[in-house]
């Protein structure tokens, strides 16, 4: 049994991914560690441990490379051009704000939708789509129909996507500065090997509730006497109303102490499909901080240095656990605007590049039997078996009218205006795979791997948001390049 | 005659060699560590202490005391050197390999000492979770990793300089310009998608 924390996730982070991250200000200003520490001692410790003679290696040095720094200045003077554009049609707002520059490019792949429904006050406008049939990204805002603005704590309770089914979901939702307007996206993708096109479906986006969140404690109706009894048979519910699920899983006394563990269960809301269509439902995030003695209105705090699902409780001997109550803290959801805003939508797919090959290709012990290959605004989808590759990587590249390679092997796209995209990158290590053949795991990338459909035949896709095809003359995996053109 | 030949060499060490280290950018220093060249590594203690010692610091907070803090920068270096064959230098700064380095050793310092870096229900996305094995742990972990640093910015950001950093919620506000509810509502919202994700995949319930 283990406990997943979010901090021990990060321990084996690309060192890239911190690249551009710069100490907070306020960090800075709080110490100078220059004067509190010795460099001459840690260099003593650092010469003691390593213990090795002072006479150094000579090394040639070697030849300053000045690729990556050409690169960063055009990578830079892209970041201005970007920034310092005017784009000109609405649709692309909210669209423009998470995908800065590209959008505008690709105005021919994306669908204008406009289309709105106000309902308390509140318009939920979709205003726009990009869709290749397998994965779709929406973008869309709600305003006060009067121009006010919103609470700057305003959520949505609950955002869903009905109509399609076998398909996964992620989203955003962020309030502007002005706090007038809330925009997002939703990004459904429907599994590889669904065989159905997002076009063929009826869709409908929905939005339920506007809300804002507040810190709230209040105390169990249940006492440590039933909690106790209660969950010798099954989990017990504290506050089932406010706490979506919020359970004790065990609770029991001895030397002195209570001991309670506590776990959630999730509460799933179900679209109009066979498919939990769960996009949002934000968890009240409630916890036991403390029990209280219901007679003498004494709090008594847990032990430190305990999980928060995992609490212990110092009790006098001959304590009344019927008087004790646990004193539950929560994010109390206040409904601002109640209703549920429906918008359908009917999405069309863009363009793609598609052309058959139907060849095989060796490399070393892998082979790839390659039927077809497709590029769209959203990704390079690969169908054909794919034979030993189980080693975790089959990187996929796009070969560009114009392109930059760095010292590293990175290839940058350059658009006509300067802008820069990442077409592909180094992950770091891969790992291996411990499904053997035909079932390669990718952990990198951005790939997906569909099912097998029919005699070993299946399709890979890299998701690479987004691609203007105009500018892709072929697909390279692994070391094979295939002319699209 | 000998002990002329030795004082010429320690001064053409002193001044030709020192000289030859300071001018070398982060990729030809980490290439002469690898070569396990001392004048590269003395110049790259004397290049990075400072950064180093200020991640420690962010980490530690006040549980680090200033011995502490020389100890754990000593580490990061004396990591550097006995495992720079393992490393992989992308692009020609270490700055951010070493803040990694440096940011996990302070880690395991500090759960050695039972220090915890940020409150549990913050930290934890479930608990008793039963891994199969190792590499079912493993993936789950870089799973968790991967979603992070796939996020849209700013929620990127904020994520690594709370978990990995570990920086205050204040601190990372005033740095990215936001008020401390917006940090907490897009911490709180990246928390239930980790969550949620990791239910639909069958990790957790």
């Amino acid at each position: 049994m283990k406990d997943i924390k979010i901090s021990d996730c990060l321990d084996n982070i690309d060192p890239a991914e911190i690249n551009n991250i710069e100490m907070s200000d306020g960090m800075k200003d709080k110490f100078s560690v220059e004067r509190m520490i010795s460099v001459k001692r840690i260099k003593k410790i650092v010469f003691d441990e390593i213990s090795v003679n002072t006479d150094s290696v000579n090394i040639n040095k070697k030849r300053k490379k000045i690729s990556g720094r050409k690169l960063a200045v055009i990578i830079s003077a892209a970041v201005l051009i970007i920034s310092t554009s005017v784009y000109g049609m609405n649709y692309f707002g909210t669209l423009e704000k998470y995908f800065p520059g590209i959008v505008q490019m690709m105005k021919d792949d994306v669908q204008d939708v406009s289309a709105k429904v106000e309902k308390n006050g509140v318009v939920l406008t979709v205003e726009a789509a990009v869709n290749d049939g397998i994965e779709a990204i929406i973008s869309y805002n709600l305003t006060m129909k009067d121009g006010s603005a919103f609470d700057e704590r305003i959520d949505a309770s609950i955002i869903k996507l009905d109509g399609l089914t076998q398909a996964d979901y992620t989203d955003r939702l962020d309030l502007t500065d002005d706090n007038k307007k809330l925009e997002g996206y939703i990004n459904p993708k429907l599994n590889i090997e669904n065989g159905k096109s997002i076009n063929d479906y009826n869709l409908t986006l929905s939005i339920t509730d506007l809300i804002t969140r507040q810190h709230a404690e209040e105390v169990s109706k249940l006492n440590l006497n039933q909690i106790i009894n209660g969950v010798k048979n099954q989990p017990v519910e504290l506050i089932p109303d406010i706490a979506q699920g919020f359970v004790v899983e065990k609770a029991e006394v001895y030397n002195g102490k209570v001991k309670i563990e506590c776990g959630y269960t999730y509460e799933t809301v179900r679209g109009s499909g066979d498919t939990p269509a769960r996009i949002r439902k934000l968890s009240a995030a409630p916890h036991i901080i403390g029990l209280k003695n219901m007679k003498t209105g004494e709090i008594i705090n847990p032990d430190e240095s305990k999980e928060f699902n995992k609490l212990s409780f110092s009790i006098n001997e001959g304590t009344d656990l019927s008087g004790l109550n646990p004193i539950i803290s929560y994010n109390k959801e206040n409904v601002v605007v109640a209703g549920t805003w429906e918008v359908p939508i009917k999405l069309k797919a863009a363009d793609v590049i598609s052309k058959d090959i139907n060849k095989t290709y060796i490399l070393a012990d892998k082979k790839m039997i390659l039927k077809k290959v497709t590029v769209t605004p959203l990704g390079v989808y690969l169908n054909g078996a794919f034979v030993n590759y189980d080693d975790t990587e089959l990187p996929i590249g796009l070969s560009a009218k114009a392109y930059l390679e760095d010292a590293l092997g990175r290839v940058y796209l350059v658009y006509n205006n300067g802008q820069i995209l990442h077409l592909t990158g180094s992950y770091g290590e891969t790992n291996k795979s411990e499904y053997g053949n035909m079932e390669a795991k990718f952990t990198y990338s951005n790939l997906e791997i569909g099912e097998e459909i029919s005699d070993g035949n299946r399709t890979v896709k890299d998701r690479r948001i987004f691609i203007d095809i105009d500018e892709i003359s072929s697909i390279i995996v692994k070391d094979i390049a295939i002319p699209l053109r | 005659m000998f002990y002329q030949y030795i004082l010429v060499k320690a001064l053409f060490n002193f001044l030709v060699l020192n000289e030859r280290c300071e001018e070398m950018n982060d990729r030809e220093l980490f290439e002469g560590i690898k070569q396990k060249d001392t004048c590269c590594l003395e110049q790259f203690i004397e290049k990075y202490t400072s950064y180093i010692a200020k991640i420690v610091t962010l980490v530690g907070g006040k549980s680090l005391r200033k011995q502490d803090i020389e100890e754990i920068t000593a580490d990061v270096f004396i990591s550097v050197w006995q495992n720079a064959e393992k490393i992989n230098l992308i692009g020609n700064s270490m700055k951010s390999y070493l803040g990694a380095i440096a940011r996990n050793k302070t880690k395991t310092v500090l759960y050695s000492k039972k220090v915890e870096l940020l409150p549990l229900n913050e930290d934890i996305l479930f608990t008793d979770i039963l891994m199969s094995d190792e590499i079912a742990e493993k993936e789950t972990y870089e799973l968790v990793n991967r979603t992070i640093c796939e996020m849209e910015e700013p929620d990127r950001e904020i994520f690594i300089r709370r978990y990995f950093f570990f920086e205050k919620i204040r601190e990372i506000a005033e740095h990215l310009s936001m008020n401390n509810k917006t940090v907490e509502t897009r911490l709180l919202r990246g928390r239930e998608k980790l969550k949620s994700m990791l239910v639909e995949r069958g990790i957790a319930q």
